[in-house]
């Protein structure tokens, strides 16, 4: 069975597209997590203050 | 635990930021087009990378798990939950790119030939350590079983590869890869460069996970004991 | 030692009380083995040749029995909250873990010396002086996974709703084990002599070993409460 050799930049693109996609997609995940925690300490914080 | 987040996220940002870029220069201006594959033999830069540092995860998440069992310090288990999801990730990654590549280059989608295989039944043990800490009921408890479990995938990881690898051996593979091209000079340059920064991006994103951790570690204690001084 | 022969004597009491479980895994076996014999039919076997079909047939049957055998060993005793008990007695965790495993392994076996009779005759593998070179191959591969079992089980059900769980931590873990299974039993059912495969053999005794010394190292946290 003789092998296709696909010279294509498909390939080249989508590669490189998905393993981009996927990094920034879990940096976005983190960042939108991170802010959300961010925010609930500053909540947590300011009720101690308050009830000092 | 602030404090020496604060320290190393902006310089490791910042040197991230610089070798990702100095290596995607590398790997599409500087680095000449191989003979037989054309411009599609640069996902090597990528997939290859993307390989070692999953199993370079593996091995931090094996330190972490050994750490929090040993000492049953927090930041061993952050460190052991960061490598397993980050770790995961990558793991997915080189199990995209891997067949992406693979089509091009020997014809195939999937082939079931070592490093591939023991790449897929790694992703099925860290998908199971993060399902089990999902199931977990208490942090503790979680800590303790997504410890237990990396251990295990750790230590077995090796096992599987050579058992796989022997048993590849007594079927030969009929279309896979065969031996590589040495790499020219231009390609080293940029695959070394490529395997830094792959390797800083996972380190980036495991302190990121680990910061997350510790924070939203720390909310669930606060709020915890809120909650009990209340009632 | 004794601490081990107790658990183990304990759990295989429960089981023989509960008739229930070891003829759910036992049906459940036959059931598989019946599936297999419909989706490979003996035509399409015997072209192929048996020892090349055969090993994979018995494995997965023998690890998807033992599957139902390692929920239901962790179910008794979550029923009566007794892993909470276990793990406040002052007995060795390695004990603890030698006992389950011992009782796991005596399920897993008997079982298996019910589908491998069955098996080789359903599929007419059988062949003479095969017997006590399956057995030998048989009794290596179930060790290693009665341990692994144990171990997954154990973790498993201290989660909720952590039999689901079970299938998906324990069979990737378990690879190089079936790996080794399925070429140490085709090579008996060839006629070939066990030593063309003293590789893997070896090699699945160490794992044996090596699967034991984790679980002692890990089974405490395991067994901890909360």
């Amino acid at each position: 069975m003789e092998v296709v050799v696909v010279k294509s930049y498909a390939f080249l693109f989508w590669g490189y597209l998905v393993v981009w996609a996927g990094i920034v997609g879990y940096l976005a995940f983190l960042g939108a997590r991170l802010s959300r925690a961010v925010r609930r300490v500053e909540a947590l914080e300011r009720r101690l203050d308050s009830a000092r | 635990m602030r404090r020496a987040f604060a320290l190393v996220y902006g310089p490791l940002l910042g040197v991230t930021a610089v070798v990702t870029g100095a290596a995607l220069a590398l790997i599409f201006l500087v680095a000449p087009e191989e003979r037989v594959m054309g411009a599609v033999q640069k996902l090597f830069y990528i997939h290859v990378p993307l390989a070692f540092v999953t199993f370079l995860a593996v091995f931090v998440l094996l330190v972490g798990a050994l750490g929090y069992l040993g000492t049953r310090r927090p930041v061993w288990d952050r460190l052991a939950r960061a490598t397993s999801e980050v770790g995961w990730l990558f793991c997915t990654l080189v199990l995209v790119t891997g067949p992406i590549w693979a089509r091009p280059a020997w014809g195939v989608w999937w082939t079931w030939e070592a490093k591939l295989t023991t790449t897929l039944v790694l992703w099925l043990l860290l998908a199971g350590i993060l399902l089990a800490r999902g199931y977990a009921t208490t942090p503790e408890q979680g800590a303790r079983v997504g410890a237990v479990l990396g251990v295990i995938a750790a230590l077995d990881v090796p096992i599987i590869y050579k058992a796989v690898d022997w048993w590849r051996g007594q079927h030969p593979i009929v279309f896979g890869p065969g031996k590589s091209d040495p790499l020219a000079p231009g390609m080293r340059a940029a695959f070394l460069v490529a395997m830094l920064a792959v390797t800083l991006v996972f380190a980036l994103l495991v302190v990121l996970r680990m910061r997350l951790a510790a924070l939203e570690d720390a909310i669930v204690a606060a709020e915890d004991a809120a909650w009990r001084s209340s009632s | 030692m004794r601490a081990a022969s107790a658990i183990a004597a304990k759990d295989l009491r429960i089981e023989g009380r509960t008739l229930r479980t070891a003829a759910a895994t036992g049906l459940f076996a036959l059931v598989v083995l019946v599936v297999f014999a419909f989706a490979f039919d003996l035509d399409t076997v015997r072209r192929l040749g048996a020892p090349r079909v055969v090993p994979g047939v018995i494995w997965i049957t023998l690890a998807f029995s033992a599957l139902v055998g390692f929920t239901r060993s962790y179910e008794l005793e979550r029923q009566r909250d007794a892993i909470a008990a276990l793990a406040i007695a002052p007995i060795d965790r390695g004990a603890v873990f030698a006992g389950k495993c011992a009782a796991n392994l005596a399920m897993l076996l008997t079982l298996a010396a019910v589908l491998l009779p069955l098996t080789l005759v359903f599929f007419d593998a059988g062949r003479e002086g095969a017997a006590l070179p399956l057995v030998a191959v048989t009794v290596l591969h179930t060790v290693g996974l009665a341990e692994l079992g144990t171990l997954f089980g154990a973790v498993a059900s201290r989660l909720a709703r952590g039999e689901a769980l079970l299938a998906v931590l324990l069979l990737p873990a378990a690879t190089p084990l079936f790996l080794s299974a399925v070429q140490c039993t085709r090579g008996v059912l060839e006629g070939a002599p066990l030593s063309d495969n003293a590789r893997w053999m070896l090699v699945t005794a160490g794992c044996d070993v090596l699967y034991f010394l984790v679980a002692l190292l890990v089974f405490e946290s395991v067994l901890e409460e909360g």
